[in-house]
């Protein structure tokens, strides 16, 4: 299969053909080998159960040749139901064989349950890093999700998130990391009737990285809503793709949704790209707007911040902090408070970025 | 003429209503069959073409058999370029004066109030029929400034060097593999050069027709604009109810050199069975500035996507999209801008309105290179979907390279509610009217970027698409 499929089946813009460097993926595409372990550790408490034991629903293996190589690789999975109240953290595990660490998880949150779940990728050690995870929030669920992006070593990697809602089901979903020489991050969030989704991201792609971070959102049910966001920094030399697609189908009637993506140019050599697209295929649509934007610190703030004896590369920092507490506020719960803990990891890569003022 | 009387000439018809069903006039020659090396050169040899002009549309040609159809266009299933004329030439000689044209095809441009329009409010006017310019002609006093408004055929033989200077510059057929057609097969269409610190006070104007079904229209229109000139350009387009497709893929060249300003406007009226691609892009050298204005009401479907090379510091440009798309039908329709230079400022307004099952599609981009300091792009699109069964889509993409540089983009699809309408109607308007009145202050922000004698057209094919009796979709 990997042999016949593309990594993406229609070229992204008329001036760059393709935001992720898939050639990056291509020499691990003649070596990839299965071995053992579905790539997690697992860490819970509540009402966690072992879950039906399939998978692939949410992410076909003729997706793309991405997914190919996912399920060539993956030496098992794990899947789990979490009924009631739940919250569960998965690690990365170390694998040692082969050059390709694959990660698969499936998750059921059974109706009316509630679950935090903590997701960290990263850790490959050099190794391609493709982790999915499917998850599927039953009638009036709902769910925080945090994923962390690590350091993956080096090497580039995939991530995704697949997410399908039932009725009335909420997610509450934020990405929060920075990326290493290739990171491709593809989410889809399915939503049926009356569910609702908050989502952000905040990313930052280190001189030499590039991230392309794709939202897909896709409106199923009538009365879903969908509020997105995605911040991308790119700092010197780094390389920042913030797109999506908000799709509001047919039947989806008195749907409403709204999606920003926005990107930060920090120093030199370094490229931003958002493209926050949407498709409204029915006439009764409560509200569909998109917006996209090029961050700046603001002059104005600049100097208060200053007039308070902030260095300039201090009251850059906490500019930039701010717009990331914006991105993990669709976060509720201890996950939020989680999440601004990561937040100090993730700046670092911005503050040992900064000019020779702070020194 | 006043707005009253060019709205007199439309009545409650649309420009394909006017027209009526598509009728018989004489022909010259066609060409249809295979694309091949054989029909370029034959078009090439009856044009009497210098050997630049025939080895360009050889290697356009080269270009359109190497080139893939783009995988993202949709609702063309039904063209066959095999089985339209590439090349239709009408049975009249070119003429400067409407009274020497033969009278079933004068007529057309009667019907439409084309020669009222020139007498009246324009500097200058093509008229191209099928494949050939029938009638061109422009105000004696812009010749003795040297204003130069030709065929472009014309302007082949006649200013060789400053054509070729200039086409296939901006718009390379290397491009896309419709843009590589219609350089192969380019025919017809108008050649404008302004000359320095000229400012020509009225439009000048290129009105297209396509008189009859499986049909194909490749008309070049190439404007260049001299240091500190100044001019505008609108351009139309009808054909009368075919009863089979007729197929449109032109192209329009803009060279706006230092300080220049330049604005083209485009009231792209098609009847129902032309699917339409048009390919228009404009090179903005130092402080120059260039304003598109793209009116799509009429068409099958539609590609358009008019867009500005910022090359020059300091260059502007402006442009404002409108896509009505009323019926089974689709516009895809957009904007592109590369900022390419520093202190350069783009702005891009589109608002689309999908009725009928009409489907919208925006398709945006806005590329600031890295050394375009300083740049500022805003882009805003609102699209109004009338009915449950309507689409609209947006496909921004905002590309930016240059840290200093700044570029947002806003989008907004809302519906017409049941409110408005009850509202209106409890006023004693029908429904159509209603509906029209509603389209029209969704558009009024952008009228005022449109000739007065336009918006009091546009303000009729609205009226006209949206009454009960009136538009065919």
């Amino acid at each position: 299969m990997m042999e016949v499929l593309e990594y993406q089946r229609v070229s992204d813009s008329p001036t760059v053909k393709h935001y992720t460097d898939w050639s990056a993926y291509e020499p691990f595409a003649g070596t990839l080998s299965r071995c053992p372990g579905d790539g997690f550790s697992y860490e819970a408490s509540g009402d966690v159960r072992d879950g039906p034991r399939s998978i692939g629903a949410l992410l076909p293996a003729d997706e793309s040749k991405l997914a190919a190589m996912h399920y060539a690789a993956l030496g098992g999975f794990r899947s789990i139901s979490i009924g009631g109240s739940a919250s569960l953290a998965l690690e990365p595990r170390g694998i040692e064989c082969g050059s390709t660490v694959s990660r698969h998880s499936a998750i059921l949150v059974e109706p009316g349950a509630n679950v935090d779940l903590r997701i960290t990728l990263g850790g490959g050690a050099g190794k391609l890093d493709l982790s999915f995870v499917e998850l599927v929030l039953g009638e009036g669920s709902t769910a925080n999700v945090l994923i962390y992006l690590g350091s993956t070593g080096g090497a580039p990697s995939a991530a995704g998130l697949r997410a399908a809602l039932g009725r009335r089901a909420r997610l509450n979903y934020v990405l929060l990391g920075s990326g290493g020489p290739m990171h491709h991050q593809d989410d889809r969030v399915l939503l049926g009737p009356s569910s609702a989704l908050r989502a952000g991201a905040f990313l930052i792609s280190p001189g030499g990285s590039r991230v392309d971070r794709f939202l897909g959102v896709d409106h199923a049910g009538e009365d879903s809503s969908s509020s997105a966001s995605a911040m991308g920094i790119a700092l010197g030399g780094g390389y920042s793709v913030m797109r999506g697609i908000a799709r509001i189908e047919e039947g989806a009637a008195r749907s409403r949704t709204e999606f920003t993506a926005g990107v930060a140019l920090m120093g030199e050599g370094a490229r931003g790209y958002a493209v926050p697209m949407l498709e409204v295929h029915t006439g009764d649509v409560l509200e569909a707007r998109h917006h996209s934007f090029e961050a700046k610190p603001d002059a104005d703030q600049l100097f208060y911040l200053r007039s308070r004896g902030l260095k300039e590369d201090e009251a850059r920092d906490l500019i930039i902090a701010g717009w990331a507490e914006a991105q993990l506020s669709a976060l509720e719960g201890a996950l939020a408070g989680v999440a601004s803990g990561l937040l100090g990891e993730v700046m670092r890569a911005v503050t040992s970025a900064a000019p020779t003022s702070r020194q | 003429m006043s707005r009253e009387e060019i709205s007199g000439v439309l009545g409650y018809r649309t420009p394909e209503e006017l027209l009526g069903p598509e009728g018989t006039y004489s022909r010259g020659m066609a060409l249809r069959g295979r694309i091949e090396r054989g029909m370029v050169e034959e078009i090439s040899r009856m044009k009497r073409e210098p050997d630049w002009m025939l080895r360009l549309r050889l290697r356009a040609l080269d270009e359109f058999e190497r080139i893939p159809y783009p995988r993202w266009v949709t609702g063309v299933d039904g063209l066959n370029l095999e089985e339209i004329s590439t090349y239709v030439s009408p049975d009249a000689q070119r003429a400067g004066s409407w009274n020497d044209l033969p009278g079933d095809i004068r007529e057309y441009y009667e019907k439409l109030g084309i020669p009222e329009l020139e007498a009246r409010f324009l500097s200058g006017l093509t008229a191209v029929f099928d494949s050939e310019t029938v009638y061109s002609r422009m105000k004696e006093y812009l010749e003795s400034l040297g204003v130069i408004l030709l065929p472009m055929e014309e302007a082949v033989q006649r200013y060789p060097d400053l054509v070729r200077e200039h086409f296939s510059r901006v718009f390379p057929p290397s491009d896309h593999k419709f843009a590589a057609l219609h350089t192969a097969l380019w025919s017809g269409g108008a050649f404008v050069y302004v000359p320095k610190g000229v400012r020509v006070p009225q439009p000048i104007e290129a009105y297209f027709i396509i008189g009859g079904s499986l049909e194909g229209q490749f008309e070049h229109t190439l404007i260049v604009a001299d240091e500190g000139s100044e001019m505008s350009f609108i351009e139309g387009c009808s054909a009368p109810m075919l009863k089979k497709y007729s197929f449109h893929d032109g192209m329009v060249e803009i060279h706006a050199l230092k300080g220049s300003k330049v604005k083209f406007i485009t009231v792209q009226n098609w009847s129902r069975n032309v699917i339409n691609f048009n390919n228009k892009r404009a090179i903005a050298e130092e402080d120059a500035t260039v304003e598109w204005v793209e009116g799509s009401i009429g068409s099958r479907i539609t590609y358009t996507y008019p867009s500005t090379i910022l090359r020059g510091r300091g260059s502007r440009t402006s442009n404002v999209v409108v896509g009505v798309a009323n019926g089974p039908y689709m516009k895809d329709t957009g904007s592109k801008v590369v900022h390419a230079a520093p202190d350069t400022r783009s702005s891009i307004v589109s608002k689309s309105i999908s009725n009928g099952g009409g489907v919208n599609v925006y398709r945006g981009l806005v590329r600031i290179l890295k050394g375009a300091t300083n740049s500022v792009s805003h882009v805003e699109c609102s699209s109004l979907i009338m009915d449950e069964g309507s689409k609209a889509h947006t496909y921004p993409h905002v590309q930016l390279e240059e840290p200093t540089a700044s570029a947002s983009h806003e989008a907004t699809t809302s519906r017409l509610t049941e409110d408005q309408l009850f509202y209106l109607r409890s006023r004693g308007l029908k429904e159509g009217e209603a509906k029209s009145l509603i389209v029209l202050g969704f558009l009024q922000g952008i009228m005022q970027d449109l000739p007065i004698e336009y918006v009091s057209v546009l303000t009729k094919v609205i009226q006209v698409e949206f009454s009960e009796v009136g538009g065919l979709g």
